[in-house]
């Protein structure tokens, strides 16, 4: 029986420099550590599939490096059904949609990110809608109500070719939690949806289990991590030295079960709410991207699975 | 002679193991430390314009140093406090671009902000790549002539405005001045603008690294300690990625004394021909950067 | 289910904490991945989630008692995570001399209890000691070999465990006497365990050899190489050839060396294999790596033709 829920890993390895290494014994020889092992795409797709996932969600920094490898995304598309998974979307920066004046542009962008997705074969264009709250905060009214004309118009795009354009706040991004609700309710609801990202709706201070009850109905895929610093303070979200990346090594982000959300209470409203599609598991922040795939892979499938699947 | 170790060993760019600890600036803060310890009391750095912000604390660009390091003094501060006295050039590759126009005003753009920083950090060198890879180039590579003939063109004024500090050209195996290629365009380019010496590169691109050094004479501006023991027997310097090569995965750049070049002899070299400039240990690609710094230290107590 | 249960050999040498509460101070303390591998917990997990139905230890494994409390406190613990012990791996000891059997077999003894009250099937045995201590075998020793193996053999069974011989390219048991022990001992007690990988490098062919013992197979681990046959100054070494000085590797990952895994599928498929197989992954700098890539070879390609 098919599960409910499909298993995406969003790839945050970065720069993976080979296809596939034709050398790998002589390679590894060169230095006897386990480099050679996190070098090229065969490996880490075979690690995909090997620790229990069914996709990927592909980077868009990632696409520069992508395509110097492949022919082109047809081709990686190939490459990743040849072992076993399918790309279940793609992730994207909306930019800096609070200004009109960036809106041709921004557009043009979008759908370029769109049709890269549907080439790939995947099914959500996950938004981060504008910048972050260091360079352009707080947002004004006007810049509010750009960005909100700027995604209905991306949606109505997305929608129109069959891609799920989900929402995908930050906590350190300009449209903060005084907005965060606001904007979910002006955008159009047949078109925009939202990608929940457990740890940043909760770090944005959101609580995850009534943010999830209250949007249900938008939500058309996630991001899934721990934190272990819910609603955190609006001097760290704005802070003008930007808090994604603390100086002194503090995550905000956890592997599920490492941090402090309530993954069973959030499955068994998945499972009430009857969420069926791909959900995408994240481990940023990880010093270890495969032990962190698999421990996840064993939390959601093993662990949550005996909630709802 | 001055030695140097560069920040170009830790990497910023491609997936390993563990790569994420290089986004925060404790990382960087001890990092010092152990170059200090490893007996080296300069550095170089790569030079970032800051384009993306100050989200990762690579201190390669102001924005960072101001935002993660309380500024350029602050930065040279904390050097100071960790035994680092001296940051003793920046190096910038720029990026591939879709005409000659385009390319060469980015160059320019990245060697002048390179510029102005390096004195307020008080550098004596910059590097600058002559071009970027070969197989990133496209249409350019036709046009191969005049881009170099409009990079030249905007030479003077660059060495104008870097005074005191050498503006030092280096080429690397899979750029368009690739091995010996580089000497005919230095012979066309203004007498202030110095080589940088890059053995590795050299090696790999077919250039004895010793007759380099004595054809440059004087006109070396600065050294860059590069080994390697790689052959490119596929021509991977066409190749896109030609820092991995696809078809032989190998690690180009070895740490220093790992590679095949004659690094005693050629430090032996340079003091023959009397160059007083820095020598610069860059460890690119290291798989493990603390141990690339004592693989250094040993290799140049020994020669 | 399917005919093949997967195991993976516990190569990750001493584990120190069952779990860890405090992970991310843990973490904190160095930033590094090092907190990632310190706990039972951890690696279960990760078994578990690359596909695996359980774990081979060694039956030396300290940790059953000063982590566990004992045998059920680590069976209940494994199996909370999904798992099964599947068996354990020991060394017969110096079996070839007469006066050692006693020895050897309370041993073993011990240890197929231990087995048993773990829950495992299996005991991998190696059948003797290393080549450069006392090879080459004697007449003597060979006889005494095989009435040893017959006697442990004997004693498994009786505690429901199948003793399988594990060879290994650098035992005393080698290339000369390898089959003719096999085809010594009894049938009836004395099963093989198939390491692909040590029975290539001593010089037979892995599907040849499968399809001549197929019906003494109990088990496997399954591991690549790429020395096939390696000549007898190297198996006879007297410095010991099994860690080599250069770090060269004679255990790959399957698929990273060179032994015909899709072959040897084939006959499982043939013969109808029916049980356990422990992945070993010796060798590896990166024993997660090696497991999820395992997890892939063997869940989604080798699948294809006999799971």
């Amino acid at each position: 029986m098919e599960n409910n829920i499909r298993y995406s890993h969003m790839s945050h390895w970065k720069g993976i420099p080979y296809k596939q290494i034709p050398n790998f014994r002589d390679f590894y020889y060169e230095d006897k550590t386990n480099i050679a092992y996190y070098q090229d795409w065969d490996m880490i797709l075979k690690y995909h599939a090997g620790t229990g996932y069914e996709g990927l969600e592909v980077a868009p920094w990632d696409l520069w490096d992508i395509l110097k490898l492949f022919k082109d995304l047809g081709e990686f598309k190939g490459f990743v059904n040849d072992r076993g998974l399918e790309i279940s979307g793609m992730f994207h920066g909306l930019g800096p949609a609070h200004d009109k004046r960036n809106h041709e542009m921004l557009l043009a962008q979008f759908k370029g990110a769109v049709d890269n997705i549907i080439t790939m074969g995947g099914k959500h264009i996950n938004v981060c809608p504008g910048i972050d709250y260091a360079a352009v905060g707080p947002m004004s009214e006007e810049g509010f109500q750009n960005t909100i004309a700027l995604i209905n118009e991306c949606g109505r795009y997305s929608e129109d070719h069959g891609v799920l354009l989900g929402l995908h706040n930050e906590f350190f991004c300009a449209m903060n939690y005084p907005q965060h609700r606001r904007m979910i309710e002006s955008t159009d609801p047949s078109c925009v949806h939202y990608c929940i990202d457990t740890a940043q709706v909760s770090l944005l201070g959101e609580d995850l289990l009534t943010f999830y009850d209250d949007y249900h109905d938008r939500i058309s895929t996630w991001h899934l991590k721990d934190t272990a610093d819910p609603k955190v303070a609006e001097e760290v979200r704005y802070a003008p030295s930007n808090p994604e990346i603390q100086d002194d090594g503090h995550r905000w982000f956890w592997e599920p079960g490492k941090g402090v959300l309530d993954f069973e209470g959030l499955f068994k409203l998945m499972k009430k709410h009857g969420f069926k599609g791909w959900a995408t598991v994240e481990t940023d922040g990880t010093p270890d991207l495969l032990a962190s795939m698999a421990y996840a892979s064993y939390f959601y499938n093993h662990e949550m699975g005996k909630i709802y699947r | 002679m001055k030695t140097a170790f560069s920040l170009d060993t830790v990497n910023t760019r491609y997936q390993e193991p563990n790569r994420n600890r290089v986004e925060s600036k404790y990382y960087w803060e001890e990092l010092f430390t152990l170059i200090s310890a490893g007996g080296f009391d300069a550095i170089e750095m790569p030079y970032d314009s800051g384009f993306m912000g100050a989200r990762c604390a690579y201190p390669f660009s102001k924005v960072v140093l101001d935002v993660k390091f309380g500024g350029v003094d602050g930065f040279k501060q904390d050097l100071a406090g960790k035994g680092i006295s001296k940051v003793a050039g920046l190096q910038f590759t720029p990026r591939a671009a879709g005409s000659v126009e385009e390319y060469v005003k980015g160059f320019v753009f990245g060697v002048k902000g390179m510029i102005g920083h390096a004195k307020l950090l008080g550098c004596d060198y910059v590097i600058a790549s002559v071009s970027p890879e070969i197989a990133s180039m496209g249409a350019l590579l036709d046009k191969k002539d005049e881009l170099l003939d409009a990079l030249a063109a905007e030479l003077p004024a660059l060495a104008d405005e870097a005074g005191d500090i050498k503006i030092c050209l280096r080429n690397e195996y899979w750029g368009i001045l690739r091995g010996t290629a580089m000497q005919d365009f230095m012979k066309k380019v203004d007498s202030r603008i110095c080589y940088c010496v890059d053995l590795a590169n050299l090696k790999i691109a077919e250039a004895c690294p010793f007759c380099f050094i004595k054809e440059a004479g004087n006109r070396i501006g600065c050294v860059t300690l590069t080994d390697t023991s790689f052959v490119d027997e596929y021509e991977c310097y066409k190749d896109n990625n030609p820092q991995f090569p696809a078809k032989q995965a190998t690690q180009v750049f070895k740490d220093l004394g790992e590679g095949s070049i004659d690094i005693k002899g050629i430090v032996a070299l340079l003091k023959e021909i009397g160059f007083d400039g820095w020598m610069t240990v860059s460890n690119r690609q290291t798989r493990q950067v603390s141990r690339g710094i004592l693989r250094a230290r040993y290799t140049l107590n020994n020669i | 289910m399917g005919n093949i249960q997967y195991s993976f050999m516990s190569h990750w040498k001493g584990i120190p904490y069952k779990s860890i509460p405090n992970f991310r101070d843990f973490y904190y303390e160095d930033k590094t991945n090092y907190a990632y591998y310190q706990s039972w917990d951890d690696i279960l997990k990760y078994t578990k989630a690359c596909g695996f139905d359980g774990i081979e230890t060694f039956a030396m494994l300290q940790e059953i008692d000063s982590i566990f409390g004992g045998p059920s406190g680590f069976v209940d613990f494994v199996e909370s995570h999904g798992l099964k012990i599947s068996g354990m791996f020991s060394g017969m000891g110096p079996g070839h001399v007469k006066e050692n059997i006693p020895t050897c077999v309370a041993n073993a003894t011990r240890a197929i209890k231990l087995i048993a009250a773990c829950g495992g099937k299996h005991l991998n045995l190696c059948p003797g000691i290393d080549h450069t201590t006392v090879g080459p075998l004697t007449e003597d020793g060979i006889q005494n070999t095989i009435t040893c193996l017959n006697e442990i053999g004997r004693v498994a069974e009786d505690h429901g465990v199948h003793m399988g011989i594990h060879n290994e390219f650098f035992c005393i048991m080698n290339k000369p006497n390898h089959r003719r022990i096999i085809e010594t001992t009894d049938p009836k007690y004395v099963h093989y365990c198939l390491d692909t990988a040590q029975v290539a490098i001593m010089g037979e062919d892995l599907c040849q050899f499968y399809e001549d013992y197929h019906d003494r197979i109990c088990t496997f681990h399954m591991k690549d190489t790429v020395d096939m046959n390696l000549p007898d100054e190297i198996r006879y070494s007297p410095s010991n050839p099994e860690i080599q000085d250069d770090g060269h590797r004679w255990f790959w990952e399957p698929g990273l060396g060179a032994l015909d895994f899709e072959g040897l599928y084939k006959l499982m498929k043939k013969y109808n294999f029916q049980g356990w197989a422990t992945v070993e992954t010796d060798g590896s700098p990166d024993l997660m790596a090696s497991l999820a890539h395992s997890g892939y070879f063997f869940r989604k390609k080798m699948a294809k033709i006999y799971e």
